[in-house]
């Protein structure tokens, strides 16, 4: 591994709760407030950590998993996430198969849990969770695809950034769209607005928020940790595509893919303050229009 | 570089065809026209950039003012007026208009490679695009239900046309594109006071309602 992946590495894993703060953060600016501190989030996790967890007694092995086993596959997401404009630690060809996938288990583990412990309204949750991805998913991997076809490459690590800086302008139909794209199914993944509002604590418009509800202590540091981390895992994607980082230095590039997702955070705070959240029969609309800009990216590419 | 910059202007004038598609709310889509008034002024500009004639610029400057200055200005002001609600009720649901969409960029890519223009274009993208949008303006006129969203299908549609002739053409058509955008004006016109008179006169500016010429509505 080299020196600036692993940078990479500690910066994802110390910055992201930040992330979540500077969206928090941006949302009060708009509505006037001073809102929670930037480090919210890690008092927050501090907070839920010393604490015990309490366990139903109809919950079975699945729900204790289910935290650890989502905060594992984030773990593994991340190494094969590159620093900006370099390679991964574990790239290898078709790694973004194995990364959109990786994200899949953290919401397979997290829908498990939420269905062990027999709610109706996690259940519905779950429900509604898993019919978010699967129409987040298709938009996902065809971006991906285009910009596979673009950049000629099957890694992760050479699809970010990898029209390079004088190709770049020149493959801007096909990047604008995938990373267009690839927002839209960010906001959706991370159960930001207009999808889904994180803020809701009305159990039946709540998506993401009811499947945790049962979930205390440690548990739900873990997961509130991996949804922080899964921000920085697509907001990464995002950023990397849309910039060129692979023209630059390699640490040139990992401080520009940061502060990408830094002003990406505070785009999310202005799009929740800005928008409202769609009708649940409006989700299908909303991704099915990501999946076709990825669907006009790879016919794009394709033809060209 | 011109190039590589008109195929940035023309990829954003593809992403606003596909987000009128999508868009349920009637200040977004003029927002989005507006935006693609910006870009048809900018696509004649770059095409025949570095030798831009006095003429090409009053052509842009004409368009940005009317498309993406007068139109919105008009709209809103009809809308305030008539008092519109922003929700737009598609005639055709979203799912088809997504499915639509991807059919014209297909549509629109393959008649682009079959034509064959008479010199080579800049940009390989400008002709599909401009179908794009030229298909576009269509379906809006079509699936959309209210008097000032069809005005916003006219005006996506003449934006096709617009960067279809400026693409292809390299005597700057001035004259021909002068007396288009002076149309353009007029109708703008005409149909802001039509839909004016049409929502003082029903209650209403959704054209399905029209057909029934009562002073009830049903």
């Amino acid at each position: 591994m080299t020196a600036v992946a692993a940078v990479h590495i500690a910066l994802a894993l110390s910055l992201s709760p930040l992330l979540v703060g500077t969206i928090n953060r941006t949302k009060s600016l708009f509505g006037g407030r001073t809102g929670q501190p930037l480090l919210q989030s890690y008092y927050d996790l501090a907070r839920l950590l010393r604490k015990g967890a309490v366990y139903s007694s109809t919950t079975s092995w699945i729900f204790r998993a289910g935290p650890v086993a989502g905060l594992a596959a984030a773990l593994a997401a991340l190494t094969l996430l590159p620093p900006g404009g370099g390679r991964s630690p574990l790239a290898f060809a078709g790694d973004f198969f194995l990364f959109a996938y990786l994200l899949g288990v953290i919401r397979f583990f997290l829908v498990l849990a939420a269905l062990d412990t027999g709610s109706a309204f996690e259940g519905m949750g779950a429900s509604r969770e898993v019919m978010i991805s699967a129409l987040a998913e298709p938009a996902m991997l065809a971006a991906l695809a285009a910009l596979a076809h673009l950049t000629g490459s099957l890694s992760l690590s050479g699809l970010m950034g990898g029209a390079g800086e004088d190709g770049f302008i020149a493959a801007a139909p096909v990047v604008l769209l995938a990373a267009a794209a690839l927002f839209g199914v960010m906001l959706a993944e991370n159960a930001r607005i207009p999808v889904d509002d994180p803020n809701t604590h009305l159990e039946l418009t709540m998506v993401h928020e009811v499947m945790v509800l049962d979930h205390s202590g440690p548990d739900l540091a873990y997961i509130l940790y991996t949804s922080a981390l899964k921000i920085w895992l697509l907001g990464a994607v995002t950023v990397g595509v849309l910039l060129p980082l692979s023209g630059l230095d390699p640490w040139a590039s990992l401080g520009a893919l940061v502060a990408g997702l830094f002003v990406l955070a505070a785009i999310v705070g202005v799009i929740e303050s800005s928008f409202a959240r769609l009708k649940m029969s409006r989700v299908p609309v909303f991704l099915g229009g990501a999946a076709a800009l990825s669907v006009f990216a790879f016919i794009i590419v394709y033809r060209s | 570089m011109a190039a590589d910059w008109l195929n940035v202007a023309l990829a954003v004038l593809m992403l606003t065809d596909l987000l009128l598609l999508l868009t349920g709310k009637l200040q977004a889509m003029v927002r989005l026209v507006a935006i693609q008034g910006v870009m048809i002024c900018a696509v004649p500009l770059l095409t025949h950039w570095p030798d831009v004639g006095w003429a090409l610029w009053a052509v842009a400057l004409g368009n940005f003012v009317v498309k993406s200055i007068g139109f919105p200005w008009l709209t809103f002001w009809t809308a305030r007026r008539v008092h519109v609600r922003g929700q737009l009720e598609p005639g055709a649901n979203y799912v088809v208009s997504i499915a639509a969409g991807v059919l014209f960029l297909i549509a629109s890519l393959w008649l682009g490679a079959r034509l064959e223009p008479p010199e080579a274009l800049k940009s390989s993208l400008s002709v599909p695009v401009a179908l794009l949008t030229v298909l576009t303006g269509l379906f809006l006129i079509i699936a959309r239900q209210k008097a000032l969203t069809q005005v916003a299908g006219y005006l996506v549609l003449e934006n096709g046309i617009f960067t279809f002739g400026t693409s292809l053409a390299w005597e700057q058509p001035v004259i021909v594109e002068m007396g288009i955008l002076l149309d353009v004006f007029a109708a703008l016109f005409v149909m802001g006071i039509t839909v004016f008179h049409i929502g003082r006169t029903f209650d209403s500016i959704d054209v399905a309602e029209m057909t029934s010429l009562r002073d009830t509505r049903r």
